[in-house]
């Protein structure tokens, strides 16, 4: 193994980094959960230094320092067995700096992108993002097309869709359904109607499941249904026949941040084996995770790795089971990770960002909670953002306030705005939809569309 | 709401008093009629009695509570509570089905559009909400607010509110005097360990936690199940309880705790639960209930979810996702 290179000059001043993880930290963009655990660059200048020391170590190299190491962790060993050998053969030599410039070239598609995923272990993801601007994260995720089936053909060019999360204090499934057909009324729920429940108990999640299936099928919605539950309490409710076509899971980055979730890749896959076989999903695409940075932190099973790394982590546990959906739920997890709309913004951008590059349909939940430093204004910029990198679904609650968790996401209202700034359609099964219902109409809202009592 | 004259409506709000008030003495279900203006009515009497009258339960839940909250900040609960849907659509398609449907859900619906944007009245009002949310978060617990309740005070390593925000590590740890003080004065080997704390909302331990606690201690007794002393955190995040559920060696230990404030609601109040509490608890071994506010879980609910909840972690010997419910 040849010696990594460690050190740089910037202006004058000699830097030199001990391990290819601590150069990984230090060439991260602020964030206050890499401060809190000791990891970020002690000022502006070492963030650079580290970004260059960065720029020129291999994606070779990367593959031979994981951040945590293959013997302790099972995600690190999933990402190591699981690599495509071929397409990792194909840019092994290429330095982060050239692989960055390559993603960025106007003759390298999507398509081009896409056919070397399979040979990216989440460390070189999370390495070129560090020298990715916010605009480059844009056009970069952008070109990647990730297109997935289940009920719906979600990813398409040209189309954004949303998960409708009306989610409700006591799950009263009167409430749940009469915000999802409001949102629907506004062309919104499309990637799927997901639920959160806000007690994690098999019958609420059985009775969700049926609430929203039975909707579906009374006025034949070409999308997919959900609750958020723990993936053994939507296991047993699929055991006692619940009509579920997504399984849900939250996920993180290290084994121990699995096991703080209870879960394990050994429970994940049986999970997905039973809903590919007692699900209701038409199409192959049946998983749908939740992530975010500084999970992994937060229980204390990031190993001395900074927040981004080990969000890239989490994806490639993810593409193991080429899920419909997943998205980070970046403003979620309070100021202590991501303390401003700045940081924010920033995480929301690079999530999506690596999420696709590693091949998988990303989403995100752009929201925040009352104690960050952000607000409203910061949360529609990230959407607008979102929208420009052609990310595939953003969630959408009745303007955008979230009863039962508590905290602030994009809204019916901002789902259709995006379509408007953009021209932007949902999923072409859900668009023939609300055509057939009157609420859409040469690729625009009609008059009747945030009326749901057209579906009572 | 439609109009109706005095006449009628203090008639109504006789009946609806004798009902309610009646309610309180027999727990008998709320008879609730499909008249959208009865049931303001009856909202709004509950309210002022103090009332969570919830039309939106769980089905395990009983439907109508005894009195839970002591002193409610009237002008705060109603901002709070945002369930009182206006619908603003013009000409819906099915206008009774629409207002029947919103009645369902504290979310904001029926709010209409200015093209895809909101109406102006509505966004200010989520502005307003906001801004309540914002204060929530930095409202601290009175002083001597565990002494009026006869709990033992305690405090983390968070000096501030700014450090406990900042530093969730930092609010995770007893300081060394409150380390001591439980080590040394608490009642050991308790079945139940009760622990209040303010969280992200003292609001929430102000208003619901004192009812809940009182609900708890009546039916643990009632149980012959011994509850040790009762503590009261500030700056305090969810592990705190592992470090005194440890101390004492309890059984089960529960934390009840200020969530971080939504826009509908600046104190809502959860209750994380474990079997054998030790430093380290994962959070997959950590039950909870959450959502014990005004238009959620009343905290009498609540503490009888928790009685039936730990009568299970009791028998299976667990907590957390293994505990099958």
């Amino acid at each position: 193994m040849r010696l990594v290179k460690l050190s740089t000059e910037l202006k004058g001043t000699h830097y030199n980094f001990q391990t290819v993880k601590e150069v990984l930290a230090k060439a991260n963009e602020p964030k206050s959960g890499d401060q809190m655990a000791g990891l970020a660059a002690k000022d502006a200048r070492e963030r650079v230094a580290a970004k260059m020391v960065l720029s020129d170590i291999t994606l070779g190299e990367l593959r031979e320092h994981p951040v945590v190491p293959y013997e302790k962790d099972e995600i690190t060993r999933l990402a190591e067995d699981s690599l495509d050998l071929d397409a990792f053969n194909k840019i092994k030599n290429q330095t982060v700096s050239q692989f960055r410039e390559w993603i960025l070239q106007d003759t390298v598609s999507g398509q081009n992108i896409l056919d070397i995923s399979p040979g990216l272990t989440p460390e070189m993801t999370s390495a070129v993002t560090k020298l990715m601007t916010n605009m480059d994260l844009v056009v970069g995720g952008r070109k990647i097309r990730v297109v997935v089936k289940c009920n719906s053909t979600l990813g398409l060019e040209g189309r954004i869709s949303s998960r409708l999360q009306t989610n409700h204090p006591t799950d009263d499934v009167k409430g749940i359904i009469a915000g999802a057909k409001e949102g629907l009324s506004y062309g919104t729920g499309d990637a799927v109607i997901g639920i959160n429940p806000s007690t994690d108990r098999v019958d609420s999640c059985y009775d969700i499941l049926k609430a929203t299936k039975d909707m579906m099928e009374r006025w034949r919605i070409p999308t997919q249904n959900c609750v958020l539950a723990h993936v053994t309490t939507q296991m047993r409710a699929l055991e006692k026949g619940a009509p579920l076509d997504l399984m849900f899971q939250s996920i993180g980055g290290s084994q121990i941040s699995n096991e703080e979730f209870g879960v394990s890749i050994k429970l994940l896959d049986e999970a997905y084996d039973m809903t590919l076989k007692k699900g209701t999903a038409r199409g192959d695409n049946v998983m749908y995770f939740e992530t975010g940075e500084g999970t992994a932190l937060s229980a204390n099973g990031h190993h001395g790795a900074d927040q981004l790394t080990m969000e890239a982590r989490s994806y490639a546990l993810a593409r193991r089971y080429k899920p419909y959906l997943v998205n980070s739920v970046v403003g979620f997890i309070g100021p202590e990770y991501l303390y401003d709309s700045k940081q924010i913004i920033r995480a929301g951008l690079e999530d999506h960002f690596m999420g696709k590059l590693m091949g998988i349909s990303m989403g995100c939940d752009d929201c925040y909670t009352n104690h960050a430093v952000a607000d409203q204004n910061d949360q529609e910029d990230l959407a607008v953002l979102l929208a420009a990198a052609g990310v595939n679904y953003l969630m959408s609650l009745p303007m955008g306030d979230d009863v039962m968790l508590n905290y602030q996401s994009t809204s019916f209202h901002d789902n259709a705005t995006l379509r408007t700034i953009f021209g932007y359609k949902p999923t072409p099964e859900f668009e023939t939809w609300m055509e057939r219902m009157g609420i859409w109409e040469n690729g625009r809202l009609t008059a009747k569309a945030g009326d749901p009592s057209i579906f009572m | 709401m439609t109009e109706i004259d005095k006449t009628q409506l203090s008639e109504l709000v006789r009946k609806v008093l004798a009902e309610v008030l009646s309610d309180k003495v027999t727990h008998t279900e709320p008879v609730l009629e499909k008249k959208p203006t009865r049931n303001l009515a009856q909202e709004n009497i509950a309210r002022w009695l103090g009332h969570s009258l919830q039309k939106t339960q769980t089905r395990n839940s009983t439907a109508l509570k005894l009195p839970i909250i002591t002193s409610q900040d009237d002008a705060k609960a109603k901002t709070q509570t945002p369930s009182d849907n206006e619908n603003l659509i013009p000409n819906p398609r099915k206008p009774e089905k629409l207002t029947a449907a919103l009645e369902h859900s504290p979310a904001r619906l029926g709010v209409w559009r200015a093209g895809t944007r909101y109406l102006t009245s509505v966004a200010l009002k989520l502005r307003a909400d906001h801004a309540i949310a914002k204060d929530a978060v930095y409202a601290e617990m009175p002083a001597h607010f565990a002494e009026k309740n006869n709990w033992v005070p305690l405090t983390t390593k968070a000096t501030n509110k700014e450090k406990f925000l900042l530093r969730p590590d930092l609010g995770r740890q007893l300081d060394d005097k409150s380390l001591l003080l439980v080590r040394e004065k608490a009642i050991k080997n308790p079945d139940i360990q009760i622990t209040v704390a303010d969280g992200l909302s003292s609001w929430a331990a102000e208003r619901f936690a004192p009812a809940m606690v009182a609900e708890l201690q009546k039916l643990f007794s009632e149980a012959k199940m011994t509850v040790g002393t009762i503590y009261c955190v500030r700056f305090s995040r969810i592990a705190v309880q592992d470090v005194i559920g440890e101390a004492v060696g309890a059984k089960v230990s529960m934390i009840l705790l200020g969530e971080r404030p939504g826009l509908g609601t600046g104190d809502s109040l959860s209750n994380y639960m474990i079997y054998g509490p030790k430093v380290g608890t994962v959070n997959a071994n950590k039950s909870m209930i959450s959502n014990i506010h005004a238009t959620g879980h009343t905290p009498i609910d609540a503490a009888r979810l928790t009685f039936s909840m730990v009568k299970k972690m009791f028998e299976q010997g667990c907590s957390g996702v293994k505990l099958k419910i």
